[in-house]
């Protein structure tokens, strides 16, 4: 038999290089610049019908799952790999839903997980146990060990896609901003009281009256329009985008947020705040910014996870204030409608994710601490969330499994469950598909409704 | 609201300053630290025929980063905006500017163009600092640098000579220049009209101090 001949493909120099060339200029391109205005105006009528409002509560230093959402149960009991204090630490069900199973750091926020959907992630790989690097990859859902080529947050990313002012809102520290830096910075502040400085206009904190604000205002306006025309020709024109964004200020200080994101002393004590930018403060700033509708994507970093030497006396007590706090936070979003909808409650239309960059090690160390553990862990609660739902998990040895078809087996890199997979159900979720495709992996399947 | 809003801003050519090897940048405060080498850059001026050709042409305009910022107020008006203050963090660090720089590990490049996201940021700054240094020219243990005249009793019509020398010292101290007439006139104007409408000297000049602070010439180099 005669053996057919092979002819090489019908393709051309030209071609292969205008297919190579527009590939690389492609995957080049940040997600914003490949929507049209039309797409922006859309998204922007879309989060006016029907918000959706991301939080990110992120928990600096790697949480101690097993405390948390991943106790020790069942043959993680008898297994030699876990502390065996662990194994007589409280463990509770969520009322409800059978799956959800919690540790006793987590107990004080047993009903706001009966009252809000919710899905534990357990399993997630880490290749990275250094605090900046996971961070980052925790953050952003990409692992990058480049600054030049920096990922931009999950929040960030949210607001550079949606096209709104202001992109996201930072409350606590510093995030990856990527090129969102320059494009769409944040709104950031280390507590609420910046947060509310700069949305109160100049002379209200001092309690000034409001024609004196006023006067000032007109002051400020008129005295860069006398600097424009008395400068040189060549430099007028420095002056006048100053002039036109001083002029953009206006609308927002005219909305008074300031009087939302004023301190509360009843609601400073049911949150358990003890000093101004305690965890708790920052989670009550969360809440209050949500219920200002400032914008709908908000990263709040909260600290102290990093346990390495007494693990129950340390990791424990914060973790409770933690629960206490989010308790709080999630009962406020079933009372608080809506900025947009006001029929609809802040609960109704707001998606939590509750990480950290890694989880602790299963045993204890020289100094009754944890280290850092190959392995993560996130609460995932709110709108489009599949309620009652384990993605995820940790064998008896505390190693991160695989997930397929909704059931661990074994990790190999087709199964292996990703940061990056989180983050791109999240923006699938809420509807950024030209975010997700930058995240390089597919949606998990059974996270969201 | 639109995303013309965070989009804006002028594209200027970037200037390292830190890129200057001759500049003994730790015997200079933050203001002359930037204007030495802006000033040499722009000795020879060109005529501007469009936007673009003018920028470059002027060369002068960039954004002051917060370190410059603070270290420009503790140098002038002895308020050190980088400690904390009333138990709150320092001005320097509690708005996390993205604006690049030595503090800043979240940005791996300045940005100088400013948006409004930072200019809400720039314009609370600025009154914290007017308000700062007004408080402490009335504690005299307190303050480092003084006003020649009692801010708090000074005005327009009580001493009006007087009131032109504190103006024009406030303008060396925060803009490096003496007031020019139409500013002189137009500072009496506001503080005539602020005193009518009930406020007090002191909260006039922390006005001026503060309308200086978040001016673009200020912010602008």
């Amino acid at each position: 038999m005669k053996k057919p001949q092979l002819t090489p493909a019908s393709l051309s120099r030209r071609s292969l290089f205008r297919y190579t060339l527009s590939t690389i200029a492609l995957s080049q391109l940040g997600s914003q610049r490949l929507l049209t205005h039309g797409e922006f105006e859309d998204r922007a009528m879309a989060m006016a019908t029907e918000p959706h409002r991301f939080l990110h509560i992120f928990l600096r230093g790697g949480w101690d799952s097993a405390l948390s959402i991943d106790p020790v149960i069942g043959e993680k009991i008898s297994s030699e790999t876990y502390e065996p204090a662990y194994a007589k630490e409280d463990r509770h069900t969520v009322p409800g839903k059978d799956k959800l199973a919690i540790g006793s750091g987590m107990l004080p926020a047993l009903s706001a997980f009966a009252a809000m959907p919710t899905a534990f992630i357990n399993g997630i790989f880490v290749d990275v146990t250094a605090h900046p690097l996971a961070q980052n990859y925790a953050l952003t859902g990409r692992m990058s060990l480049s600054r030049t080529r920096e990922y931009p947050a999950l929040a960030a990313l949210m607001g550079q896609s949606a096209g709104l002012f202001p992109a996201h809102i930072v409350l606590g520290g510093r995030i990856p901003l990527g090129e969102t830096g320059r494009n769409t910075p944040p709104l950031a502040s280390l507590d609420i009281e910046g947060m509310r400085g700069m949305m109160a206009e100049p002379g209200i904190k001092q309690g000034w009256p409001l024609a004196q604000v006023a006067q000032l205002r007109g002051a400020r306006e008129t005295f860069n329009k006398l600097q424009r025309e008395q400068t040189k020709e060549a430099r007028k024109a420095l002056y006048d985008p100053w002039i036109s964004m001083q002029q953009q200020l206006n609308p927002i200080y005219d909305q008074k947020l300031e009087e939302g994101l004023a301190p509360d002393p009843l609601r400073n004590e049911s949150y358990g705040v003890e000093k101004p930018r305690d965890n708790q403060a920052l989670l009550l700033g969360a809440s209050q910014l949500l219920r200002t509708g400032l914008s709908p994507y908000v990263t709040v970093l909260l600290n102290g996870f990093d346990t390495h030497s007494q693990e129950l006396m340390q990791q424990k007590p914060i973790q409770i204030k933690f629960a206490q706090a989010l308790q709080c936070l999630v009962q406020d979003l079933r009372q608080t409608p809506d900025p947009t909808r006001r029929d609809l409650s802040l609960a109704d239309t707001t998606t939590i994710l509750i990480g950290s960059e890694f989880v602790r090690t299963p045993r204890f160390n020289a100094n009754e601490g944890t280290d850092h553990w190959k392995s993560s862990s996130a609460i995932l609660m709110g709108k489009g969330v599949r309620d009652n739902t384990i993605i995820g998990q940790t064998d008896h040895t505390a190693a991160a499994m695989g997930w397929e078809n909704n059931r661990p087996v074994p990790r190999n890199d087709s199964t292996v469950l990703l940061h990056e997979s989180i983050a791109a159900s999240i923006l699938q979720r809420l509807g950024m598909t030209d975010a997700q495709s930058t995240m390089g992996k597919e949606a998990i399947h059974g996270l969201f409704v | 609201m639109s995303d013309s809003l965070c989009s804006a801003g002028w594209r200027g050519p970037a200037l390292l300053l830190c890129c200057v090897p001759w500049l003994n940048l730790s015997s200079l405060n933050g203001r002359a630290m930037a204007r030495t080498p802006i000033a040499a850059a722009s000795a020879t001026p060109s005529p501007a025929t469009d936007r673009d050709q003018a920028l470059t042409s002027a060369n002068q305009a960039f954004l002051v980063t917060p370190e410059q910022f603070v270290r420009h107020i503790k140098s002038q008006f002895g308020v050190d905006l980088a400690q904390t203050y009333q138990g709150q963090s320092s001005a320097l660090q509690r708005y996390l500017l993205p604006l690049g720089g030595l503090d800043h590990d979240t940005t791996y490049e300045r940005d100088r163009n400013v948006k409004v996201q930072t200019l809400l940021a720039v314009q609370a700054i600025a009154w914290e600092a007017a308000t700062r240094i007004m408080e402490q020219q009335q504690k005299p243990k307190l303050a480092k640098i003084f006003l020649t005249s009692n801010p708090n009793t000074l005005t327009t019509d009580s001493d009006p000579v007087a009131w032109a020398q504190q103006l024009d010292e406030i303008f060396i101290a925060s803009l490096s220049r003496l007031s020019t007439e139409n500013e002189r006139i137009f500072f009496q104007q506001q503080s005539r009209e602020m005193i009518q409408s009930g406020a007090t000297p002191g909260q006039v000049w922390t006005a001026v101090l503060g309308i200086l602070l978040s001016s673009m010439e200020f912010w602008y180099l």
